[in-house]
Formats: C-alpha cells, structure tokens, sequence
C-alpha cells in the first residue's frame, strides 16, 4: 500500500484469508503458492547441491512449527489492510476472533520462534512481542472500525503480554531485551520491539538493545540474526550476516532520527545488490560472496520499507509503531489517479 | 557455463507472476520450475550439474557480458562482446493468458557473432529425459508424463547425447527468436505463437509493462503495437532480412515481440549496420 499497489494488496489479503481460514488451531506458519497446507519435506538423492550443499530440500518441515509471530504478523496484515480502505470482509473478522481466542490459549507456550530453530521449542522475547501484537491490532480495528469485541478480555490479554515480556525478556543486568526468557543473548528480532509499536524507540531499554546489537551483533558493521556458536539452532556455527536484519537496523536508525547513520548503511545494503539488483538472504562479509535464499523477498521487502522510512516522513516503521497505515499515507500520484478514475 | 561454477550472485530472474526462471551471465537457465513455483523443476542445473537441465543460448567464443532490466520490466538483456562482434540476448516470460512461454530473442548488433544454443530438459528437478520429437510444423516437442514443453526456433536444432543444439550466427541488425511452451501433454499443442494475435500481443504488453501499469502510467507495449514503429515495420516488407531463417512468416512473426519490448533502444543509433 506504501507503493501504491492496492489492488494487489487486497488480493493478497484475500490469499492470506483463504489460506488460514478453517481451524484456527491448524493455523500454519506456511503454505504452498495456492495456499496448500501439506508441505512434507523430502530429499532429492540424485542433486549434488549448489557447490555441494546437500541434501537438497523440497518442502520445509517448519511448516508444522509453532510459531506464535505469525498471529501478529497476520492481524498487523488484516488490520493495515482495513485502514487502507480495502474492502472488507465481514467473514474475515469472525475469522480473526476464533484466531485470537486461539492465541489466547497458546501465547504462553514455547515455540521455533520466527528463525524456525529447529532445536527444543523456548520462550522467545520476539514471539511473545508479535503475540501482543496480534491482541494490539484486534484492539485498534474492533476500536476503530467499531466492530463487535471482547474488548475488556482483549486489553487484559495485551496488558498481561507486555508485563510478561518486560519482566521476563528483559535481563536487568544486561540492560538489553534478551533472545528469550532466561537468556544472556541478543537476537536481531529484538530491532521489531520499536517498529512494531511494542515500546517507543526513545524507550531507554530500547535504546540500549539497539547500541548492544549495532555494537555485538554486527560484522563489519551489518547484523548478524544472532550468534549462532550460543544459539542451539540445531544448524552449524558461523553464518553470513542476515540482510533483513541489517535493513531493520536502517529502520532504527530513522526512528532515532540517526538519518546519516540510516543512509550509510542502507547505500552499503545496495552495494550488495548483484549487477541486476537482486539480494540474497545472508552475505558474507569476509568473502564478499551472497549466502542462502537467492533471490529473497524478505530482503527485498525490508529494502523497500527502509526506502519507504528514508524518504518519507511518515514511513512504514512509523506507520506500524503508531498501528497504522493511514489514508494519508497514501502515495500522492495514486491518490490523484482515484480521484480521476473514480473507480472506488 | 557449467553451472556448478555459476555463483548465486550471477544469476537473474525472469517471470510471469506463476513462476520464473533463473539465468547465468553465460546466458544460461539453470532453473526453472514449471508450470508452477512450486513445480518440480525441468532445468535444475543450479542444484547439479548441466545434465540436470539447463538451456544455454551465448556465444561460442570467450565474451565480455553485462547485463540490465529493461527500465520497469523483468525483460533481461544479456550483451555480449566477442571480438567479431556483439549481440544482445533478451529473455522474457510474457504474463500468461493461457499457456506459459519463455521467450528468448538474441539480436545481432555489430559484426556476425558465432552462436550457440543447448538445450537439456529433465523433469522431475533434474531426473527425467523426455521423449523428444519433431512435430509436422517444425516445432520440437518434449513430453515427460503429464507435461509437454514445447519449442518454437528460428534456427535449425538437432539431437546429440541426449541434448538438443544448434550453432548459428547471428548479424549485425538481425533478430532470432526461441520460444519455449509449457502445456499438459494431454491437452492440445499450444497454436504457433502468432505475435499477430492480440492475446499474445496483449501479454507482451502487460510482461513489458506491468509495473508503469502499477504506477498509474496507461501506455502499454501491446499501445505501442499500434504505434509509429509498428507501422512502419509491417509496411517495410523489406525487414524480412532481419530475420535469418526461412519461413519468413513464422519468423517475422517471433521478431516482433522485438519490435514491441525493444521499441525504447535496440534499432537506436549505435548500431553499426
């Protein structure tokens, strides 16, 4: 929407719909391209692997995951979507209820977390943030939209979520928000807290996780997803620094109004482009080489939101920390177009 | 190009918005999953070895390569510059109306540059060999089970170790077209690409143009179709030596997509002839 492109947002709402309806408690983490459910994962034998990286996957096994970021991921989504004047779906909210009715009964569990680990399920700072952000936006839309809530249930939740993650995701001693409950350790996910209008970026516990990854969790200046040598991923030590994350740090670095320090690393994330302009997932800086998925949405759409929030007042990181998308958010050209075509 | 020694950062991708195709520097599709995303892969050269499907179109010799978007689009252009000469490849997948196509146009522009194309389709993500034959028009057709790939070109091609290839040259202002159809095998053969036909023209337009759509700009290349140059070109039958082969109307009729994506640069001044 950010784009202009509210067309194809309104059909990706309605996918989005399609694909979780049905038992909210068979909510999957994802689905094939027409919104399949059964993702088994299986081998290739006879693939050599991209310079020998074998076994060759098809499939993801972490499509059976809990992970609790999705609820919020998927009502920021549906909630953006109604401030952006898509056309609604009434079916859709009833929908959303059984979800979040759901989600209060799950959002204290452990879970993969949004990285997938595939080790033992844990109580993830960054899941339980995007659980309170699921209540947050059910909150704003019923508010905003005057639709019918449990509105007292629902802001008892939300308040319990963020007591629970400031006591237990924040480590004192550290004076940082933590990868999750009872660690020592950072985790980039930690860079959403502010986006996602968890706490505000002027937040003091804020700004110090902020400074402890920019100064801990980066090589060479671009952020790592966490330190995989403490991490039980289950995957082996020692990956490339993670794009999307690095562009999430853009996104802090506006907010914090640091808009040289913005700019510089977010023209260095374009130096890393290939010759026709296309990102990979991970980029290893002492080799200079792209690393993993290629090309990757995820880093394209973290490179599109921190252009988006370097070039415009009222970007998406400031759009969604306020919980919003706004009608004024609109771009100018499109706007000036539906006036003249008159098409809604 | 064996793929085994393409690195990910050397790759680009073309698409149709259902699934897309991604190709070396050395002008090589190593992968390529149809007809959906998540389509088992017919060219699967990036996970193996070139025996593992790939489609390679470049020049024989040693060349120097850079590559662009064509401004707004996913219309890849692959130049390359060998000492006799240089050629543009062009590689594209229309938005679909009804079947898929990947459509590869390589467009002489300096001196006469000695090609060559190799073609290797294994379903089922680099296992299967298809069966292969020759249709009455001239079109190759590769059948696995369920799926049929259907190939269109304006040069000779012929079986070798399994493989279909074929050299040619291409010269300074000419233009040669290949095109690759994905169908079931139990459905009908996909018509010859007629560029004639507005559904195919309409398809090109929205490939080539897609995102000015986006951006509120209403001029389309299937517009452009009924533009100056078009005209011009239909009545120059002259232009017929822009294409090699023979069959100058199936010929002419696979240059045009050229005429319509390239309409911006490609008969700009620099050319030489």
């Amino acid at each position: 929407m950010n784009s202009g492109l509210y067309t194809e947002a309104q059909q990706w709402r309605d996918w989005l719909l399609r694909a979780v309806g049905g038992d909210p408690g068979r909510m999957q983490i994802m689905y094939g391209v027409a919104g399949e459910r059964l993702l088994p994962e299986w081998e290739i034998g006879w693939l050599r692997g991209y310079e020998r990286s074998v076994p060759v996957r098809i499939g993801n096994a972490a499509s059976e995951q809990l992970q609790l970021d999705v609820y919020g991921e998927l009502m920021d989504v549906l909630h953006q979507g109604r401030c952006g004047q898509l056309a609604a779906n009434d079916a859709g909210w009833q929908l959303q209820i059984a979800l979040v009715d759901h989600l209060a009964e799950v959002w204290n569990r452990p879970d993969h977390g949004m990285w997938e680990v595939r080790g033992k399920p844990r109580h993830f700072t960054a899941s339980k943030v995007m659980a309170w952000v699921a209540l947050d936006r059910m909150i704003r839309s019923a508010e905003q939209f005057r639709l019918e809530a449990p509105l007292r249930r629902w802001r008892s939740l939300r308040q319990r979520i963020h007591a629970d993650v400031c006591r237990h995701g924040f480590n004192r001693r550290l004076g940082t928000f933590v990868a999750s409950y009872g660690s020592k350790h950072l985790d980039a996910s930690l860079l959403l807290l502010p986006i996602v209008g968890f706490l505000r970026q002027t937040d003091p516990r804020v700004r110090s996780t902020v400074a402890a990854i920019e100064r801990q969790l980066t090589e060479d200046g671009l952020v790592k997803r966490y330190d995989t040598a403490t991490s039980g991923d289950g995957l082996p030590a020692g990956e490339g620094v993670f794009l999307a994350c690095s562009f999430w740090l853009v996104d802090n670095l506006v907010l914090l109004k640091r808009r040289k320090d913005a700019r510089g690393l977010f023209e260095r994330l374009l130096g890393l482009r290939n010759d026709v302009g296309l990102l990979s997932e991970e980029y290893d800086p002492r080799s200079g080489r792209l690393l993993g998925n290629f090309p990757q949405s995820f880093s394209h759409i973290a490179l599109v939101n921190s252009a988006h929030n370097l070039t415009r007042a009222r970007g998406p990181a400031r759009q969604r920390a306020a919980g919003a998308h706004s009608m004024l958010d609109r771009p100018a050209q499109r706007r000036t177009n539906r006036r003249g075509g008159g098409s809604r | 190009m064996s793929a085994s020694t393409t690195k990910i950062e050397d790759y680009a991708l073309v698409g149709d918005c259902e699934t897309a195709a991604l190709i070396s520097r050395g002008g090589s599709i190593d992968w390529l999953c149809w007809p959906r995303f998540d389509s088992g892969a017919c060219c699967a050269a990036l996970l193996g070895g070139p025996e593992n499907g790939h489609w390679l179109l470049a020049p024989v010799a040693a060349a120097a390569i850079s590559r662009r978007y064509r401004p707004d689009t996913l219309v890849l252009e692959t130049e390359f510059t060998t000492p006799e000469g240089s050629a543009t490849l062009i590689d594209f997948m229309p938005v679909r109306t009804h079947d898929s196509h990947v459509v590869r146009l390589i467009h002489g522009r300096r001196g006469s540059v000695a090609m060559r194309t190799e073609l290797v389709l294994r379903f089922d993500y680099g296992l299967l060999v298809p069966w292969v034959t020759r249709l009455e028009d001239g079109r190759h057709s590769f059948i696995a089970g369920p799926d049929r790939l259907v190939l269109s070109s304006d040069v000779p091609l012929r079986g070798e170790n399994l493989q279909t290839v074929g050299e040619f040259r291409v010269a300074g202002g000419q233009t040669l077209a290949f095109v690759l159809t994905y169908c079931r095998s139990y459905l009908s053969l996909p018509a010859p690409i007629d560029a004639g036909d507005d559904t195919f023209l309409a398809a090109l337009g929205r490939a080539v143009s897609g995102k000015r759509r986006v951006y509120g700009c209403s001029a389309t290349l299937s517009h452009y179709a009924q533009s100056s140059d078009l005209s011009a070109y239909r009545r120059d039958s002259g232009s017929r030596h822009y294409f090699a082969a023979g069959e100058d109307r199936r010929c002419a009729q696979l240059g045009l997509p050229l005429l319509l994506a390239a309409r911006c640069d490609l008969h700009a001044a620099g050319d030489d002839e």
